[in-house]
């Protein structure tokens, strides 16, 4: 009677646990805003994974056609980049690679849909990248 | 022994809730950030004569400051306060009209440096973070001292 009672609340207690880990699979539902709020040109603020996981932040995101700054900050110390390219695939721009650090690439879009990603071997393809899309005015 | 085995299932439980909540505020702040730093003027206060103070802070995330233009008053000895948010390192320094730097504080991250200028004119100056790229990214502003 004893130990059922005990396999019971354990049991509960594991489930809680569980959902309470499940909650951290929404942050790639989040969808970011290009922030016209900033001295220059407006910015797609991404940031890597702090703990060096291949990652960004965000997988969507919106913003106004006209000039964008793609910033990524990478507060691990694994290398990583921010790279745009088009739906044929060409490469708009790139920065360059972020170690602890902040950098940044502007592009000049169109309405449209554009593709964001690390260009360090393996990351894109682990995940590291996202869709941005360019609402028409 | 019951006793106890509920208490672990309630702090298992609870843990498992505080866990969830800090999930999700990641989630929210994440967006907006910039949305404050619109032009409005961060003064300096400047209240009891001499003495004066400016705050120049950087923003949650990306590369800029919450403001891109100040106004402070005239004055001697003026504190400036320079808070970074970001784990990425950050400072804060100000140059007059013909590029000389008159303020500069240290890079850091996740924290606050002060530095004093010794004398503060009147005239236009810029604020700008010095470590390579951030400028040039967007972590500058004007500062106009009346």
């Amino acid at each position: 009677m004893r130990s059922t009672r005990l396999a019971a609340v354990l049991l509960v207690s594991l489930l809680l646990v569980a959902g309470g880990a499940g909650c951290g699979g929404d942050e790639g539902a989040e969808t970011l805003t290009v922030n016209p709020d900033v001295q220059g040109s407006p910015q797609l603020q991404l940031e890597a994974d702090p703990d060096g996981e291949l990652a960004f932040n965000a997988e969507e995101a919106v913003g106004s056609a006209g000039n964008v700054s793609f910033v990524l900050e990478n507060p691990s110390t694994r290398a990583h980049t921010i790279a745009v390219e088009n739906k044929r695939g060409e490469q708009l721009g790139a920065s360059r690679v972020a170690i602890k650090d902040s950098e940044f690439v502007i592009v000049s879009l169109e309405p449209g849909t554009y593709t964001y990603y690390c260009t360090v071997r393996g990351h894109r393809e682990a995940g590291m990248e996202g869709t941005l899309t360019i609402e028409p005015d | 022994m019951k006793k106890l085995t509920a208490f672990l299932a309630l702090a298992l439980a609870s843990f498992a809730l505080v866990a969830c909540g800090g999930d999700d505020d990641d989630g929210t702040t994440t967006t907006g950030s910039g949305g404050e730093a619109t032009n409005g003027a961060a003064t300096g206060g400047g209240g009891g004569g001499g003495g004066s103070e400016l705050h120049i802070e950087a923003a949650d995330t990306g590369l800029a400051f919450t403001e891109d233009a100040m106004t402070a008053k005239a004055g001697k000895d003026v504190a400036l306060h320079f808070s970074n948010p970001q784990p990425i390192g950050h400072d804060a320094d100000i140059e007059d009209s013909s590029g000389k730097v008159i303020a500069d504080t240290e890079v850091l991250t996740e924290g606050e440096d002060s530095a004093t200028i010794k004398d503060l004119k009147p005239g236009k100056y810029v604020f700008f973070c010095s470590v390579p790229g951030h400028r040039e990214g967007g972590m500058e502003g004007t500062l106009t001292v009346e």
